[in-house]
This record gives C-alpha cells, sequence and structure tokens, in this order.
C-alpha cells in the first residue's frame, strides 16, 4: 500500500495492546491480515473527546466501526478470509452477530454499569488516560452511552429498570460463550490453522474481560472456566502480540504462499473450464465448419495450460 | 422478563398442556400492520404449526398495547401471555415440544448464530427503512400505523414511534448509515443465509431456524403493505440473492401455513419467483 494507515485507538493495559474491545478487534485483524497499520493511542490527548475509537485514517478517508473498517483493509487487499469457503464466511457473520447481541451488552455492563467495576477499575483508568479536564467528562460519557445502549436494546418495556434485565444479560452472555466454546473445540482457531475476521472479533471482545482485574465479576469467572477460549486468547497474545516480532513475519509469509498456490488453482481451473468450452463449441453442430481452425489454438493451449 | 418471572412462568406452563383454544394477537392486518411486525407475527404462526399446536390469529387494533413487553405479537394461552419468539419457544418448551432436540452443541451454536444474525440484520434493516427514511415513513409507516385512532391521537402516536425507533437505531450505531449501507448489508445477510442453506430443504435437519428466516423473506417479498414502498429496492435485493431460499423454504411454507391458498398477500411474490 502507498498510503500510509493510521489507527487511533486507546492505549494499552493489562498485557494487551489496548484496552477498548472495538480497537482491539481492528488491531488483531491487521496482524493476521499482515497490514502496515501505525497505532496512535489518543491517550493523553483532546482527541479522547472527539474522536469516535477505533479510527482509520487512509490519506483523506476516515473510518470508524470495526466492521466497516475491516471491510476497507479487504478492499485494500488487506483480507484474512481469503481461505475461508463462502459457507465459513456465512458463519462468520452469524457468529460475529451472535457476538454483538449477547456478549456486548455484558461486557459493556460489566465495565461501565456496574458500580463496583466501574468505580474501581474502568473510571479511574479512563480519567488517568485522559488530559485535564476531560478527566471528568470521558468516562461519564461512556458510561451513560453505555447505558443507554444497553436499556434501549435489551429493556422491553419502557417501565422496566436495568436491574430487571442484569440476570437475563449475564445468563445470554455465558450462553454465549459456551457456544462459542463449542464451536472452537480443542482447535487454534475457529477456522484451520490461519487466524480470520472472526477469530479477531471474539479475540477483540473477550481479552478484556479476561484480562482486567475486575473486583466483581462472575462472568470474568465463568469464561476463565472454559479453558479452550483462554487459551485461544493467550496464543493469540504470545503469537502477534508479543513484544518480539519474529513471530508476526512468519503468518504473512504462510499467508503470501497460500494466496500464491490458490492462484495457481484458480488458473488451472479456469484453462480447464476454457478447454471444456472449446469442445463443446467444436462438437456444436453449428459450427462444424470451422473445425479445422480451433485445433492449431487448442494445440498452443495445451502447450500453455501447465503454466 | 427477569430470570424469576421466567423461571416461574416456565414452572406453571409444564403443568397443563397446550390449549384448543390458543389465541395470537397481532394489529389489523389490512390496514395497520407493518412489515417487520407482519414478519415476527408470521414467524411465530410458522413455528406454532411447526410444531402442530393449534393457534388461531386475532387482529387488534391495540395489540402492541395489550402485549406485556409492547411488542408484537404475542399469544394467550391458558392463562398466560407471552410475547415475542424468544419465550414463545421457551415456552412451548416447558410444555414438551422443540424442534431442536436432536441438534448437537456445534449445530445448537451455529443455530442461535444464524438466528441473531437473521434478528440483528434483517429486523433492524427493516425497522431503519420503515421509520428511518424520511419518505416511507411519511408515506407508508406513520399513515398505516395510526390508522385506527382519530385525530390528534394519530399524529401523536405516530411521531412518538418513530422517535422511539430512530433512538433506538442511534443507540446501537445504525443512526448514521444511509439507505445504500442498509441495502448492503441486507444484501450480505441474505447472501449468507443462501449459503449456509445450499440446496437443502431446511437449514438444520430440525426446521428450526428456517421459520425465522423464511418470515423475513415472505415479508420481504413484495405484498400489498409493503407495494408501496417508495424505494422497494430491498425487495429486489432479497429476490435476487434468497432465489434458493425462495424456492425451497417459502413456497412450501406458504403451503404449510395457506394450506387453501388463502392468504392473497403473497400473490404478486409468485411473479417474482
Amino acid at each position: 500500500m502507498a498510503t500510509s494507515m493510521e489507527l487511533r485507538c486507546w492505549g494499552g493495559d493489562w498485557g494487551l495492546p489496548s484496552v477498548h474491545a472495538e480497537s482491539l478487534v481492528v488491531l488483531a485483524y491487521c496482524k493476521f491480515s499482515g497490514a502496515n497499520v501505525t497505532v496512535s493511542p489518543i491517550d493523553w490527548t483532546w482527541r479522547t473527546l472527539t474522536v469516535t475509537t477505533p479510527e482509520l485514517v487512509c490519506g483523506d478517508s476516515t473510518v470508524t466501526e470495526p466492521a466497516d473498517i475491516l471491510n476497507f483493509l479487504r478492499k485494500q487487499r488487506f483480507n484474512a478470509d481469503y481461505e475461508l469457503t463462502a459457507r465459513q464466511g456465512a458463519d462468520t457473520m452469524a457468529y460475529v452477530a451472535l457476538v454483538e447481541e449477547k456478549l456486548r451488552p455484558a461486557l459493556l455492563h460489566t465495565f461501565w454499569v456496574d458500580a463496583e467495576n466501574y468505580a474501581n477499575l474502568t473510571r479511574p483508568w479512563f480519567a488517568s488516560r485522559s488530559p485535564f479536564p476531560l478527566n471528568f467528562l470521558v468516562p461519564s460519557r461512556h458510561a451513560n452511552n453505555a447505558l443507554c445502549r444497553i436499556l434501549l436494546s435489551k429493556v422491553e418495556s419502557p417501565l422496566y429498570s436495568i436491574t430487571e434485565v442484569e440476570g437475563k444479560l449475564y445468563s445470554d452472555a455465558k450462553e454465549c460463550l459456551n457456544l462459542l466454546s463449542h464451536r472452537l473445540g480443542g482447535d487454534h482457531y475457529f477456522f484451520g490453522n490461519s487466524p480470520s475476521s472472526l477469530d479477531a472479533f471474539v479475540f477483540g471482545f473477550m481479552a478484556p474481560l479476561h484480562k482486567a482485574a475486575l473486583p466483581s465479576c462472575p462472568l470474568q469467572s465463568h469464561l476463565r472456566q472454559l479453558a479452550n477460549l483462554t487459551g485461544f486468547i493467550d496464543n493469540i497474545l504470545a503469537v502477534y502480540f508479543s513484544g518480539s516480532q519474529p513471530g508476526s513475519p512468519v503468518p504473512v509469509q504462510e499467508t503470501v504462499d497460500a494466496n500464491l498456490q490458490k492462484l495457481t488453482q484458480l488458473v488451472n481451473k479456469e484453462s480447464n473450464l476454457i478447454e471444456k468450452m472449446d469442445d463443446n463449441l467444436r462438437s456444436s453442430p453449428q459450427l462444424k465448419p470451422r473445425r479445422p481452425e480451433p485445433k492449431p489454438c487448442l494445440a498452443n493451449e495445451g502447450s500453455s495450460t501447465p503454466a | 422478563m427477569s430470570l424469576a418471572a421466567e423461571a416461574f412462568v416456565s414452572q406453571i406452563a409444564a403443568v397443563e398442556p397446550w390449549p384448543e383454544n390458543a389465541t395470537l394477537y397481532q394489529p389489523l392486518k389490512d390496514d395497520q400492520i407493518l412489515l417487520s411486525d407482519c414478519a415476527s407475527s408470521l414467524a411465530v404462526q410458522t413455528y406454532l404449526r411447526m410444531c402442530g399446536l393449534p393457534v388461531q390469529v386475532a387482529c387488534k387494533a391495540n395489540a402492541e398495547y395489550m402485549s406485556p413487553s409492547g411488542k408484537v405479537p404475542f399469544v394467550h394461552v391458558g392463562n398466560q401471555v407471552v410475547s415475542e419468539l424468544g419465550p414463545i419457544v421457551q415456552f412451548t418448551k416447558a410444555k414438551g415440544h422443540s424442534l431442536s432436540d436432536g441438534l448437537d452443541d456445534v449445530q445448537r451454536a451455529e443455530m442461535k448464530a444464524y438466528m441473531e444474525l437473521v434478528h440483528n440484520m434483517l429486523l433492524t434493516a427493516e425497522l431503519y427503512v420503515q421509520w428511518c427514511d424520511d419518505s416511507t415513513a411519511a408515506e407508508i409507516s406513520r399513515p398505516r400505523y395510526s390508522s385506527p385512532y382519530s385525530w390528534p391521537l394519530n399524529h401523536i402516536l405516530a411521531y412518538q414511534k418513530q422517535w422511539d425507533v430512530r433512538r433506538k437505531m442511534k443507540a446501537i450505531g445504525w443512526g448514521g448509515k444511509c439507505l445504500e449501507q442498509v441495502y448492503e448489508d441486507v444484501s450480505q445477510c441474505c447472501q449468507a443465509l443462501s449459503q449456509r442453506l445450499g440446496t437443502q430443504p431446511y437449514f438444520f435437519n430440525k426446521q428450526y431456524v428456517t421459520f425465522l428466516s423464511h418470515s423475513h423473506a415472505v415479508r420481504s417479498l413484495p405484498n400489498k403493505a409493503s407495494a408501496e414502498l417508495t424505494n422497494p429496492r430491498v425487495q429486489i435485493i432479497i429476490a435476487r440473492t434468497l432465489s434458493e431460499l425462495v424456492h425451497h423454504i417459502v413456497l412450501p411454507a406458504r403451503a404449510i401455513i395457506y394450506p387453501q391458498g388463502q392468504d392473497d398477500r403473497l400473490g404478486v411474490s409468485i411473479k417474482l419467483s
């Protein structure tokens, strides 16, 4: 890519490159697909108030929202889903919808609405990373947004309050974690041996829950019981986000080789198809008079196919 | 409903069998009901018929206000009232009728994921097109929604509902989307469903997921309610990408729900498929 891409997101802590779930999704995808993105944390700048994280700046255009950023990266030919079949692509969309619908509200509640976690962990962290006087505004604004989002999407009647849906929120989230655990099984990644966008989404949402030092969180203890999910998170952190870089170039190389292989297979398939079409044309009654002509062409094609 | 209330309802539900006079309530069919409500109602009806449970459909102008959660449809079974598909499915499960017993864990995970996809993407898109698109809201949604009421109540209720839906869209991040992006999302969702279905008659060996998705597909095909949509592109997108779905699920399912061919609303849809 000629133009450089800059990703603005919240900084890292607790062993993670970023504490913000959506920023983590984008960071993970960039690592998986080999995109060269400069990460500029918005900590201690006025961007904490003005910017919706994560935000990707490429030349003149800015893209927000993880799904849109991933689409943008795919269009720039950074595609971690290249090897997925169409059905696996469909499964990806479905599981991402599941995570966003069931897991994300509970995470929002855990970090921003639950009084103990908010007072002891979330607010001090975000306040300490915002410049004065924003440290008074930024955490409360996020908390309000989170509460609004949960109330409007989960609370069914306008007369109910948040306390009535808390139990349902957490039971839905636990069920979602169980379903993800069943789907992952004993594999390293959700589809085969290389990570895809679904892995990025699941990692982004689960990693803060796993790593943050939350004072009271039944959901965290539930996640820690699912050994394959915690292993999944630790594996990605070790391979892609460890301090030493040798881990990252190797997957990129493998992807390039795999891409080349796929291209070769496609070219072979295409030339086989063209041969078949030619055969059909030759045997078609309308084209019988032209039969002598295609023969030399077919000979040429026959010699170029093994390429 | 809170967890304790749900457990309580399940316990009571398990005691009695399904009665003969169960009734499903929805807004008025011809004049009032909107696309999204129609889809949800169709989903519930199909599910109950697939389970073999008899239910009568009653159309009432104030169905939305009678519902315990404010959403249609809802069923009145014995002395209990349950609204929305999720709770209804749990309710029937407590009574011993379920369509997803034969699924293993991975399939169950996939099923839930696809249901969330349909719910998240198609239903939200329907709501967006109905209420956040100004021309559709002004010409179809508001007049239809408020048709049973007299002035000035019709204006107040219609604008209140529109404001509600717009606020919800903004909260979940759809407020900044334009119509083209919504169509793009719907198209991707339909392609995903079409890929998943392939050429099988049902999504999974049991028929669990089909009812939800095909109900949205069916409703999105042109019918009386949506034929007047000022921008019928969504129907064209869905009809094109969901050709497999239409042939393998929608048409046979219409035969399940409307065995005597009574439903004239879907008459137009045949021309497309």
